[in-house]
């Protein structure tokens, strides 16, 4: 199969620049850009996607761009478009490569009502799928990190979509977003770890994207069952402690995580219910990753 | 002198609740206010049991939850007030 990898540089950036065709999971994008940055970062990220033609059906037009404006002679700017529409203010050009992520999460967070949408990691080991709902801080992301680098399927770091129809969860296994000291702490956990651009100063803090492992992109056409939802807070010092949360609570959590829970009125209730009756619910603190990943791996034996 | 009558009451029209029961713990949603509140046992059991019978008071519900008419008058008020249950 022929991967996005396998591109030239050049032949990268001139098929970005004309409109290159990404599907990711159950949704394509078409991506434009004429920025390098933006160009390097989707190849070493998705270089083990599968290299798709371009033609046909497209469920997100977006675009990465500088803004125009004498602006640009001094401070360079670049914003996001969906077609025509531009959802977030400018950023610094340095900011380019996480942007166009944080796009592809709007354009399906804002868009894709026909399913669920969880604001939530989700990973897989043992054909069981673990939720990690989080609020910020919550160290969700580097959880997710340290298992999909230590062998789990990682299926989404920000979000978790629910088919409306059975339950199941698409993966999309695009790359984990790591803020701040979670960047260097997960480039200390393993060393293979392959890290693009950092941008520093985002409404984020410092932020760098972690490429999804190959198992994981090439697991993309099966769906995962959920079995647990997972509530993880980091806390400095904190003992691994795994408890049980109760089932309304962790409904009223997740529900509070839905992008779409409002929009879809009797079906969010019923389709966050299902979840909730289906999945086993925790709490659970840490402060150690390793010791973090055998409470996971019991929980999914 | 005169006796008291307690108020009957029934599920509001367009509340048409959905509710999860776990545990002791309820999640209910809300039709038309489209909105999903948690409930206590005594205010969900009261849902379970107006499906059910169509209309209480809170002597119905003191001996259907084994709680104390006021807790029961109270339950019912409160699930009033989000809309849930209006006097027959």
């Amino acid at each position: 199969m022929l991967t996005l990898g396998s591109l030239s540089t050049t032949d990268f950036r001139k098929r970005l620049l004309a409109g290159l065709s990404l599907r990711v999971g159950p949704f394509r994008y078409q991506l434009r850009s004429d920025l390098p940055r933006v160009a390097d970062g989707l190849a070493k990220m998705y270089a083990d996607f599968p290299f798709d033609g371009g033609g046909g059906f497209h469920d997100f037009h977006a675009r990465v761009g500088s803004v125009a404006g004498f602006r640009r002679w001094l401070r360079p700017q670049v914003n996001f478009w969906w077609d025509a529409h531009q959802p977030f203010k400018p950023l610094p050009a340095s900011q380019a490569y996480a942007l166009l992520e944080w796009g592809m999460n709007w354009c399906i967070a804002s868009q894709a009502h026909h399913y669920l949408l969880l604001h939530a990691a989700v990973l897989e080991c043992n054909d069981r799928c673990v939720i990690l709902p989080g609020d910020p801080g919550a160290g969700k992301s580097t959880l997710t990190a340290a298992l999909m680098l230590s062998g789990w399927r990682l299926l989404s770091d920000e979000l978790t979509v629910v088919d409306r129809d059975d339950g199941s969860i698409e993966p999309l296994a695009r790359p984990v977003s790591l803020k701040n000291e979670s960047i260097d702490v997960i480039r200390a956990f393993d060393s293979r770890a392959v890290f693009g651009e950092t941008a520093r100063d985002t409404h984020k803090g410092t932020v760098s994207h972690l490429k999804p492992t190959q198992e994981s992109v090439a697991g993309v056409g099966k769906r995962g069952q959920p079995a647990h939802i997972v509530f993880p807070r980091w806390q400095r010092g904190a003992e691994t402690k795994l408890s049980a949360r109760p089932k309304a609570d962790a409904f009223m959590h997740l529900a509070n995580h839905a992008f779409n829970y409002s929009l879809l009125g009797r079906l969010g209730f019923e389709l966050c219910a299902n979840l909730v009756d289906r999945c086993d619910c925790w709490d659970f603190n840490y402060s150690r990753l390793e010791e973090a990943l055998r409470s996971f791996e019991q929980l999914v034996a | 002198m005169h006796s008291r009558t307690p108020i009957r009451w029934s599920l509001a029209v367009g509340a048409d609740p959905e509710w999860r029961r776990w545990d002791d713990e309820f999640v209910v949603h809300h039709a038309l206010a489209n909105d999903t509140h948690r409930l206590s046992a005594p205010a969900g059991r009261a849902l379970e049991y107006l499906a059910t019978v169509g209309s209480i008071d809170s002597l119905d519900l003191a001996h259907a939850c084994a709680i104390g008419e006021d807790q029961a008058s109270e339950t019912l008020t409160a699930l009033a007030e989000l809309g849930f249950v209006e006097q027959c």
